[in-house]
């Protein structure tokens, strides 16, 4: 129960799962590049929706991106969900590595629209973008890994332990 | 006590005086090396700041003397010099013990120097011994327990703050330290790190002044600026008396008086009295030396370091030009005895390093490229531990550090509680992360010959089992 209500386990293990889930799509992005309807296709060919397929009508988004923005954007986005997602997961410069998935993610949804595929209400078919759940997730990793550095640890043994070393100390 | 005139007789066993006595050593130098020395252990002074936070241990920075020559041919006697007689070629000691030498190497280093300030010497702690870095680290500790256990605020806020008088390399490098460690100490045993304060009292208005660290001084003071509590600047302020809880100075003409826990000096230093008396050329204490380092009226004798000076070419009071003026010293002695002539010596500056708080710092590389942060921290302290005396203690400590750095061990302080991330390791994640995409970005890029190149592998089956490639 201790672990379940920690603040930091919680937000550890939802970094971890947050980073483990860009490295996983980067690496499913360059295993399914070429197919049809694979990665590189997508990015190529596909309008910015913005906020969704459909809806309302005059709004069914701009594009494709030119070649000289989508390909780099195509080859290099996959490789940047590798390494930033494993640097997330790992707690490395949480600051900066989140803020880069932050506007991945962003990329995505403007990509994809705001409403994929539904409306706005539940419906059977997808109806939200889960990429704005995941964008308001990496904020707490963030916030939280600021906040650390300032968080009071009081740890009841700390008088224990200053006896123990005051005794083990070198002089 | 009569020894042997062939002797070789070093005072002082500082960067200067054991360098000179290892390398004789190491030169197969075939007469008596004689190292005499005050203190039973040797203070690796650039690292103290890493002993006092707990970062480095003892063992490192603050070896035994005893164990730094135990596999050398030297002589080491623990002892005060009380006289030198360069006429007669002769040493006394405190314990009225007299050495004869044939060369005599004078590396004395420097004292700390109070100005006649008063109280200064019975209240303020000085920095420059493994000794005293000790001193200081329980000195804060017992403030901090005292601070966790009174209920008053004014002498809680009295017993959290430190002033750091002096702010050349070392009052700054120390401010940072404490800075940055102090607020994690006190966190550690309960209380709120924001009641700490670290005040650098100086003189002048700059930080720095006449200093070989000058050009560094945006990186210091952004460095003082940016550590957990930031460093409070009380400048051009000229520090009158010190008691035991306060420290009075001087401000726009006006007496003030700053209430302190803790009084750190790193003001100044001055000549060893010792060579003030010598019948030889000085200039404010410093022996004038000639290129070759010897003194240009006895050639038997050599000085180094922090006490000699060759007014053709001044060199900073550094362990960067202490350590190679001891090598050049023991070639040199070596040269003589072997009829030839001595070498002028030559200094390789290669910058300046500075440490700036706890796992940050900055390298000064050829005084061109500044590298801050954790990667100057990481040169540092690698470039220092490079220069531990004594190649097998050396690669012991260095291969102890490497692995801290790596594993994290020994920290004070997690890279959390900093707000930092382990740089080797996050750079490592990196490359790990670009090794494992590169196969994936081949396959993308040209399946066939990803597929033909690697099929011995199996590693194409497998991907093609979880993802099939395009028909
Ligand atoms: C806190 C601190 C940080 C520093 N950081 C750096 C740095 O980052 N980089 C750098 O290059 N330099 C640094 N320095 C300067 C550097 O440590 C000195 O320049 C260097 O130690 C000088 O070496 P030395 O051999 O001349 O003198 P010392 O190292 O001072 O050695 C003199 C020795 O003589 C002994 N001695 C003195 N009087 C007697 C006596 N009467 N009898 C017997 N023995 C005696 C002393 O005990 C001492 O061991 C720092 C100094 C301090 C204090």
């Amino acid at each position: 129960m201790r672990y379940l209500l920690n603040l930091r386990t919680a937000v550890s293990v939802n970094r971890i799962i947050m980073g483990l889930f860009f490295f996983v799509s980067g690496i499913a992005n360059y295993l399914n590049f070429n197919v049809a309807n694979g990665f590189y296709q997508t990015v190529i060919t596909q309008k910015l929706q913005i906020i969704g397929p459909g809806i309302p009508p005059g709004w069914e988004g701009i594009g494709p991106l030119p070649s000289l923005i989508a390909i780099p954007y195509a080859w290099l986005l996959p490789l940047a969900e590798i390494l930033v997602g494993a640097l997330f997961a790992l707690n490395y410069w949480v600051r900066w590595t989140g803020l880069l998935l932050i506007l991945m993610t962003f990329s995505i949804i403007l990509a994809f629209g705001i409403i994929p595929a539904g409306t706005l209400f539940p419906n059977g078919a997808e109806s939200f973008n889960k990429n704005i759940l995941f964008m308001t997730l990496i904020w707490i990793c963030i916030a939280y890994d600021a906040y650390e550095q300032k968080m009071s640890r009081r740890r009841t043994e700390a008088m224990a332990n200053y006896a123990v070393n005051n005794a083990m100390d070198d002089m | 006590m009569q020894q042997a005139s062939q002797a070789t007789v070093i005072l002082g066993g500082g960067f200067a005086g054991l360098f000179t006595a290892l390398h004789l050593s190491q030169r197969k130098y075939t007469h008596q090396v004689i190292l005499i020395e005050q203190r039973d252990r040797f203070s690796f002074k650039p690292l103290l700041y890493e002993l006092l936070s707990g970062e480095l241990h003892s063992a490192q920075v603050y070896p035994r003397y005893k164990e730094l020559l135990a596999s050398s041919s030297v002589t080491f006697v623990q002892d005060t010099v009380k006289s030198i007689d360069l006429e007669q070629s002769r040493v006394t000691l405190t314990s009225s013990r007299i050495f004869n030498y044939r060369n005599l190497v004078l590396a004395l280093g420097s004292k700390t120097t109070y100005f006649n300030t008063p109280g200064a010497a019975e209240y303020a702690m000085p920095f420059t011994s493994g000794e005293q870095a000790i001193a200081l680290r329980k000195h804060l500790r017992h403030r901090l327990h005292q601070a966790i256990q009174t209920s008053d605020p004014a002498r809680r806020r009295l017993l959290l703050t430190v002033a750091i008088i002096g702010a050349g390399p070392a009052g700054i490098e120390l401010a940072c330290t404490l800075a940055d460690l102090l607020p994690i100490w006190y966190d550690e045993l309960g209380g709120d790190a924001a009641e700490i304060r670290v005040v650098l009292i100086n003189r002048s208005k700059e930080i720095l002044k006449g200093d070989v660290n000058s050009h560094l001084r945006c990186t210091a003071q952004r460095a003082l600026k940016g550590r957990i509590i930031p460093v409070d600047f009380l400048f051009d302020a000229a520090v009158s008396k010190i008691q035991a809880d306060s420290v009075e100075y001087q401000q726009n003409n006006k007496t003030q008086i700053l209430q302190v826990g803790t009084i750190a000096w790193t003001a100044g230093t001055t000549a060893n009295p010792l060579l003030m008396n010598l019948p030889v050329a000085n200039n404010r204490g410093r022996l004038l030396v000639t290129p070759t380092l010897q003194l240009p009226d006895f050639p038997e004798v050599f000085a180094a370091g922090d006490c000699a000076a060759d007014s053709d070419q001044p060199q900073p009071p550094t362990a960067q030009v202490a350590y190679q003026q001891g090598i050049a010293i023991a070639q040199n002695i070596q040269h003589q005895r072997e009829g030839k002539s001595p070498i002028p010596v030559e200094i390789k500056m290669r910058g300046t390093l500075m440490k700036l708080g706890l796992n940050e710092g900055v390298a000064n590389l050829f005084n061109k490229v500044q590298i801050p942060g954790q990667p100057g921290h990481l040169i540092r302290e690698a470039t220092y531990l490079q220069l531990l005396p004594n190649a097998a203690h050396n690669r012991k400590i260095t291969t102890e550090w490497l692995t801290d750095e790596l594993f994290q061990r020994h920290r004070p302080a997690s890279y959390m509680q900093l707000g930092q991330t382990p740089w080797l390791s996050g750079v490592a994640t990196l490359a790990a992360g670009v090794i494992f995409a590169t196969p994936l970005v081949w396959r993308a890029a040209q399946p066939m010959q990803f597929q033909q190149n690697l099929h011995w592998t199996g590693v194409p089956t497998l991907l093609n089992q979880l993802a099939p490639p395009p028909q």
